[in-house]
């Protein structure tokens, strides 16, 4: 009796283990969605003109599987259309040498059907970080899902003391205290690696 | 016993469950930098290393104006208050970016009431990733001498008149360190003393130290000088903000245009006969006003 009580104890462990092992990377790899070359803009107002800085290099990941949601940008990207305004943001407010890059890491907290290919609005909650500063954040957006590929829009104002930026003041121009942030990417499903 | 061994399989399945775990976490995103071939951007700040042109050009609807001043000579001591009480000289410039490749500018300096125009040529920039690795401009400068009775007896509108004319070639090796190389040629039409023409090349670098602060050296050597010339030397603690270049140095020239400081350098930096001098470099920019 007591043999096969232990007998069935192994024999449950190792299932577990096994089907986790098995299962778990299959599902998961199966619904990651990756891009490279995601679009993020923020719009700034000043007192003098108003302005956008645009890049095209925003690497996202997101899995449906655990609805995690990962992105990241380089800062040292991101272009205004005046040269000499994207040096000085990047030296004096971003800091990039330091702080090269913007990051949010999250989780997709409202109700989400994969298997919808409707847009669906969701909640995104997480962690964003930029200039070394680090907060919580939720993030209202939307996205469509398709056989192989998920598109995703998402839109949040930044409040720079918030980040400890410095607000850019040149003679009479003053920029605004809260940017408008949002980003627009196609993430590509990833496809199974062939063994 | 058994319960020993229950305790050790529920480890054994924790472990991996654990080691499970840290497969999936494994899809972790890690920021990489963005790899984009473009132009290196600060290899010096200023259109100026200290007082001869760097080869930083003006992007194109950008201003920049610049003050250079220097004081007298701070061997002469506590009585002179280290040359600040006399000797002073000031050039006011303006430059400007027509292109994000050409830049021209005119400037007055006070000693020998000097009007000078110049132009810079940005004809190669170091890229980031792959292409020239080395950045290369020229930049042509005239002056004209609109001091009275410059020469004995009649002299005209031409005998006025000194260039240069100047290669520069420079490299941004890391952050930190950036050094040109320049090799020059200067002529003046008249003269009083020694030679009309004279070849050097400018030596200059920058080393920051902090985000905000860097050292500027800058040498020129002049290969036919006469016996009573000495090669520029000036050397500067740099403090630079977003449009700005604020630079406190020490020179032993006392001309701002480089046929000046080629031809009319006459003090021992060395035998403590250098001057204390400051410039200002403020960088403008003009744009549409709907840049959307």
């Amino acid at each position: 009796m007591r043999y096969i009580q232990k007998q069935y104890h192994i024999l449950w462990i190792v299932t577990i283990c096994f089907i986790a092992l098995l299962v778990q990377p299959v599902t998961s790899m199966a619904q990651i969605y990756k891009s490279k070359h995601g679009h993020v803009q923020f719009f700034s107002k000043s007192t003098l003109e108003n302005f956008t800085g645009r890049s095209n290099y925003l690497v996202g990941q997101i899995n449906l599987a655990d609805s995690t949601v990962q992105f990241y940008v380089d800062l040292t990207t991101i272009s205004t259309g005046v040269k000499l305004r994207d040096e000085h943001m990047r030296e004096e407010y971003l800091q990039t040498d330091k702080y090269p890059f913007a990051q949010f890491s999250g989780k997709i907290v409202s109700p989400f059907n994969p298997a919808s290919t409707d847009t669906q609005q969701v909640i995104v909650k997480g962690k964003f970080k930029v200039h070394g500063v680090t907060r919580q954040i939720s993030v209202k957006g939307s996205m469509v899902v398709t056989p192989q590929k998920l598109f995703v829009k998402a839109a949040w104002p930044v409040m720079l003391k918030d980040y400890k930026i410095k607000i850019p003041e040149v003679l009479f121009m003053k920029v605004s205290e809260k940017q408008a942030v949002s980003i627009k990417a196609t993430l590509d499903r990833i496809q199974k690696k062939k063994s | 016993m058994k319960r020993t061994k229950v305790v050790r399989n529920i480890l054994i399945a924790l472990i991996g469950l654990l080691s499970v775990a840290q497969f999936s976490q494994a899809q972790m995103l890690v920021p990489h930098r963005a790899k984009i071939n473009k132009p290196e951007t600060a290899i010096f700040k200023a259109p100026s290393v200290i007082l001869m042109p760097s080869v930083k050009n003006l992007y194109a609807k950008t201003l920049n104006m610049s003050i250079y001043h220097t004081f007298g000579i701070v061997r002469a001591g506590v009585r002179q208050f280290w040359g600040l009480d006399s000797g002073a000289n000031v050039r006011l410039g303006l430059d400007y970016g027509i292109t994000n490749n050409l830049s021209v500018g005119i400037g007055r300096t006070s000693i020998s009431k000097v009007v000078d125009g110049r132009f810079k040529y940005s004809l190669l920039h170091q890229m980031s990733e792959s292409g020239s690795p080395i950045e290369l401009a020229v930049n042509g400068d005239l002056g004209i001498n609109t001091g009275q009775r410059i020469f004995q007896g009649s002299y005209g509108f031409n005998d006025r008149l000194g260039y240069s004319f100047m290669l520069m070639g420079a490299r941004k090796f890391n952050d930190q360190l950036s050094l040109q190389v320049a090799p020059m040629i200067t002529h003046y039409n008249r003269v009083n003393v020694g030679k009309k023409t004279y070849y050097g090349i400018g030596l200059s670098g920058r080393y920051k130290i902090t985000g905000h602060t860097a050292l500027a050296l800058e040498y020129v050597p002049v290969f036919n000088k006469t016996n009573s010339m000495q090669n520029e030397l000036s050397i500067a603690f740099n403090i630079e903000t977003g449009g700005h270049v604020f630079q406190l140095f020490f020179t032993n020239a006392q001309s701002f245009n480089p046929q000046g400081i080629l031809s009319q350098t006459h003090n021992k930096f060395m035998k403590g006969y250098f001057r204390f001098g400051f410039n200002i470099n403020r960088i403008f920019w003009f744009t549409n006003k709907h840049n959307k």
